[in-house]
């Protein structure tokens, strides 16, 4: 109906990955930062004197690496939405980046012994801040804008509002959206305009009735919930989708304002830039999350690379000991539901997973879990990297890439996933992890049903410092082998 | 041909409190052959809606001094002699809760500020051909 309908941007042929600006951006600043240090000492103390004073170069950049990369998280410089933040935003941004860097030089000029050669402030300014611009409007600005989108949208709704919404959503280019599914009042008229909004190129789904909702969010990976109704006349039906929500764990979003509002405005007109107020079940901590993300990535990269010969040996002692792959690799539902490959190293024969069904008898974890002892799948090496968990250490892969964490509730298999009760669902809500309070509690002696609690537990009081407490109190259960099978 | 048969122009009614847009808004119409009528306040447009002949197409602005495009948009629809004629909602409000609201009050099609000739024209030309 509106003009917006023809402004729909066309399918892209070629898209990025996703998560490919924001993993070429970090590089390309940690370089960047490397860089401007160099030319700053050399323009202090010229070529042959920056050559000579190496040794300071590599610490003073490295320290100021750091610093960039952490203010930036903090920042949250590096995640999708902050790629479409204004201008003017995006230079304050980088400008408090560079004050960050700027004063740690100050604190190392401070505290260095006298004599120590250190770049010049307004140099180092001049180069941290123009060119990091620079690289981000011209270059990593228009990357972001071609990655293909990750996150699943389920639009509640198929009237007016909903079909502005997918057009809205559908411009900015950054969702897929899933499906619709109707509320009542809302007739065929409304399917066959919103049907005509989405255009050739784009497919439409009409999933069912808002109340099929539960079942949906069972079937489908959904990030997020646009709640796209009337409250005056469909309250009781966003109510319960509302309470779906609660319940999985799913965020949801609600139309900022029900109401004719002709010239009022928003005081925080950034909350509901989208028209939307947006709702998690989670509690809304973003810089404390960016350092969690930064703290997986360091942590996945250094262990993995000071655990270098312990792998190699355990690869090889796998591939010569029994025949098949070194990794397992296993579908696992992760955050919102989204399937994923999770790496082990293989610890049973190769046909286990058929012959599980047979076993189905000896299990001795109640639920939908399987997990028995002495199971006769698991191979003389197997046993061993099992009882030490080295057979998990190949999810640092998986925490790296983004698939995992270190903390967070353990990723179950979808068949367990299909047999969840609602409530249950909602250990979807976080990234899963390789440790989280349930393997710190004793592991196989624990319920089903108490492990779903610890994990609901760990999501209802995440906190950064949770989160080391509990990875400190994970390494001496790995190291005695404890609750393990 | 515009200038020849004026009296057989096609009109446009412009209902906008800004002066500047209103000028726009004016230059564009006229740009596209239609005779143009503005009233500058809620009252002045509802007054007008009562003497005038129909037009071919009406722009409001949403915000007036006195009243709002909804509700002068609600009051054409409830006169039988404005018929279907469409209505242009005009505002800076961009986000879906105010578009479905404008759909709901009857408007035709809602257009964003910042006006560009090149939308404004596609949007005006793709409403009056169809009736």
């Amino acid at each position: 109906m509106t003009k917006m309908a023809q402004a729909a941007k066309p399918v892209r042929e070629t898209l990025l990955s996703p998560g490919f600006t924001s993993r070429v951006n970090i590089v390309a600043d940690m370089l960047l930062v490397l860089c401007a240090t160099s030319i700053s000492y050399a323009w202090r103390y010229g070529f042959h004197g920056a050559l000579a004073s190496l040794h300071s170069v590599v610490w003073v950049g490295a320290a100021l690496v750091s610093t960039w990369v952490v203010a930036a998280e903090a920042l949250r410089h590096y995640e999708q939405f902050a790629y479409d933040r204004s201008l003017l935003d995006e230079a304050a941004m980088i400008a408090t980046q560079t004050s960050a860097a700027i004063t740690v030089l100050a604190l190392l000029d401070l505290l260095a012994p006298a004599g120590t050669p250190l770049p010049r402030v307004p140099h180092l300014l001049i180069l941290l801040w123009c060119p990091a611009m620079l690289l981000r409007v011209a270059v990593f600005r228009q990357f972001a804008g071609r990655e293909e989108p990750v996150a699943n949208v389920l639009i509640v709704g198929i009237g007016p509002i909903a079909r502005l919404t997918a057009q809205d959503l559908r411009q900015r280019g950054r969702q897929i959206i899933a499906g619709h599914l109707k509320l009542q009042q809302e007739t065929e008229k409304d399917a066959g305009l919103l049907l005509r909004s989405y255009g050739a190129g784009y497919q439409m789904e009409i999933f069912g009735g808002a109340t099929d909702i539960e079942q949906v969010l069972r079937k489908h990976p959904v990030d997020e919930v646009y709640v796209a109704g009337n409250e005056r006349r469909h309250g009781d039906e966003m109510q319960e989708v509302i309470r779906v929500c609660e319940k999985f764990g799913v965020p949801f979003a609600l139309p900022a304002y029900a109401f004719r509002l002709e010239r009022a405005q928003a005081i925080d007109g950034q909350a509901i830039s989208d028209g939307y107020l947006h709702y998690q079940t989670v509690r809304p901590q973003p810089f404390a999350l960016s350092m969690k993300r930064l703290f997986d990535i360091v942590c996945s990269a250094t262990a993995l690379w000071l655990l270098l010969p312990l792998l190699l040996v355990v690869i090889a002692l796998i591939k010569f000991t029994s025949r098949g792959p070194v990794f397992f690799r296993q579908q696992r539902v992760g955050l919102h539901g989204r399937g994923f490959a999770m790496l082990k190293f293989r610890s049973m024969v190769v046909n286990a997973e058929a012959l599980k069904d047979s076993l189905a008898k000896a299990n001795e974890q109640s639920g939908p879990v399987f997990k028995m002892r002495n199971d006769p799948r698991v191979t003389g090496i197997g046993r061993f990297i099992r009882k030490y968990s080295i057979d998990e250490l190949p999810q640092l892969v998986n925490v790296l890439r983004g698939d995992m964490s270190i903390v967070g509730p353990r990723p179950p298999v979808a068949k367990e996933v299909a047999e969840y009760d609602a409530w249950q669902r909602r250990r979807l809500s976080v990234r899963p992890g390789l440790t989280c309070i349930w393997q710190v509690s004793g592991r196989n002696q624990i319920s089903f049903e108490d492990w779903m609690y610890l994990d609901m537990q760990y999501i209802d009081h995440w906190s950064l410092a949770g989160d080391f407490n509990l990875i400190f109190r994970t390494v001496p259960v790995v190291i005695t082998g404890r609750g393990a099978s | 041909m515009p200038g020849i048969f004026p009296s057989a122009l096609p009109s446009a009614l412009v209902v906008e409190d800004d002066p500047e847009i209103r000028k726009l808004v004016r230059k564009y119409l006229e740009k596209l052959g239609f005779a143009v009528e503005e009233a500058a306040t809620g009252k002045a447009a509802l007054a007008m809606l009562e003497t005038i002949t129909v037009p071919a197409i009406v722009c409001l602005d949403l915000m007036l001094p006195d009243s709002s495009g909804y509700v002068i948009c609600e009051r054409i629809r409830s006169l039988e002699r404005f018929g279907e004629v469409p209505v242009v909602i005009i505002s800076a409000r961009s986000m879906p809760p105010d578009r479905a609201l404008a759909e709901e009050v009857g408007a035709s099609a809602y257009l964003i500020k910042p006006i560009r000739w090149a939308s404004f024209q596609e949007l005006i030309q793709g409403l009056t051909n169809k009736t």
